[in-house]
């Protein structure tokens, strides 16, 4: 999948809406389901658990419909993404990662952050993701406190994710891939030696012991 | 307490974990109802509500689409009488030779892109002739004086 998913220039264009309507999407939504679900892993593992796969899906989707909040869309350019369900699953990708970069400027614009009113579904859930980091700004000593224990919490989780590994030398190797940034399959295979399939197979293996990090 | 560098840290190994849980993604219906119910969330129900969500989108849209062609008219009406019952003498097939070699350029699709043109009567096809030369005629306008502004 293409990692950065462009936001164009250009009007929204309304002639991919009759394709959006005669998509097959009994069968891309649970697709789109199952991708938002393990994107909201980030928000999961950061003491998240509020927010819902379903609306990520449903922001891609008005997205597309070029009908997303303030007039935001996505142009579903077919040339380039001949596969929709690619396409919005990039969407999603783009939603989460513009979210948790939110978060990722924490503490520099906290107060900012604070400042910000949620406007609909998805900015009630952007507002509960930014609540994790609001407690950990202030100077009261109960903020301090809070700061410290959810930082604590994340910390340790963190470390239960990367401990998964176990003595699974491979596993582990992917790990380390995993801090440093290094995420697509392809780059994991340029960076271990391993092959595709194997990584496919290793990550599988990660997800199932991942399941039980709350 | 943590410095805001291993708290980045900590973000880009999540964020590069769950990347690529996302990427191999072959899972089958079966799997992903068994993961998902395990997650508390029922498939079946998330679906139909998507489903709706997305009959809700397309209906907007084309509600939309055909305001837009509304406004377009009454521009066109207040802008160009003489545009008004200009093809109301051509025939079925001239009016669809007409809108078909109108319909080359996607921005002069909005408005007839729900609309079926085989199935339509002379009346109507005769009106979004008019509709697509009143878009021409304003986007010829505006462009016109984008120029004189530039």
């Amino acid at each position: 999948m293409q990692e950065d998913l462009e936001l164009e220039n250009e009007r929204y264009n309304p002639s991919v809406r009759k394709d959006l309507e005669q998509a097959d999407w009994k069968s891309i939504l649970p697709q789109l389901l199952w991708f938002a679900r393990l994107q909201c892993n980030k928000f999961y593992w950061l003491g998240d658990r509020h927010l819902h796969p379903q609306y990520l899906v449903q922001e891609a989707i008005a997205l597309a419909f070029g009908r997303g909040e303030n007039g935001g869309y996505r142009n579903w350019n077919k040339e380039y993404y001949p596969d929709l369900t690619s396409f919005l699953k990039g969407v999603i990708k783009s939603i989460v990662s513009h979210k948790v970069d939110h978060l990722k400027e924490f503490p520099h614009d906290s107060f900012e952050l604070k400042e910000e009113q949620g406007h609909g579904s998805m900015e009630e859930d952007i507002h509960v993701s930014k609540s994790i980091y609001d407690g950990m700004s202030g100077d009261s000593p109960e903020a301090s406190f809070e700061r410290f224990e959810k930082e604590k919490e994340f910390s340790e989780r963190v470390m239960k994710l990367k401990s998964l590994a176990g003595g699974d030398e491979e596993m582990g190797i992917v790990m380390m891939c995993f801090e440093e940034g290094i995420s697509t399959r392809r780059e994991i295979a340029e960076a271990t030696g391993y092959d595709v399939k194997s990584i496919d197979n290793i990550t599988k293996r990660i997800k199932r012991k991942a399941r039980d990090i709350k | 307490m943590q410095n805001s560098d291993e708290i980045k840290k900590n973000l880009l190994f999540i964020e590069a974990m769950a990347d690529a849980m996302s990427e191999c993604d072959d899972a089958s219906i079966g799997e992903i109802r068994e993961e998902l119910k395990a997650d508390g969330i029922d498939l079946d129900v998330s679906v139909n509500h998507l489903m709706d969500f997305i009959r809700i989108c397309a209906m907007d849209a084309k509600r939309e689409s055909l305001d837009e062609a509304a406004n377009a008219r009454e521009v066109m009406e207040a802008e160009d009488r003489c545009l008004v019952g200009k093809f109301s003498a051509y025939s079925k097939d001239q009016l669809l030779t007409l809108i078909k070699s109108l319909l080359t350029l996607p921005e002069e699709q909005i408005g007839l892109a729900y609309r079926e043109l085989d199935g339509k009567n002379q009346e109507d096809l005769a009106s979004i002739l008019e509709d697509l030369e009143a878009a021409k005629n304003l986007a010829s306008k505006k462009m016109q004086k984008n120029e004189n502004h530039s």
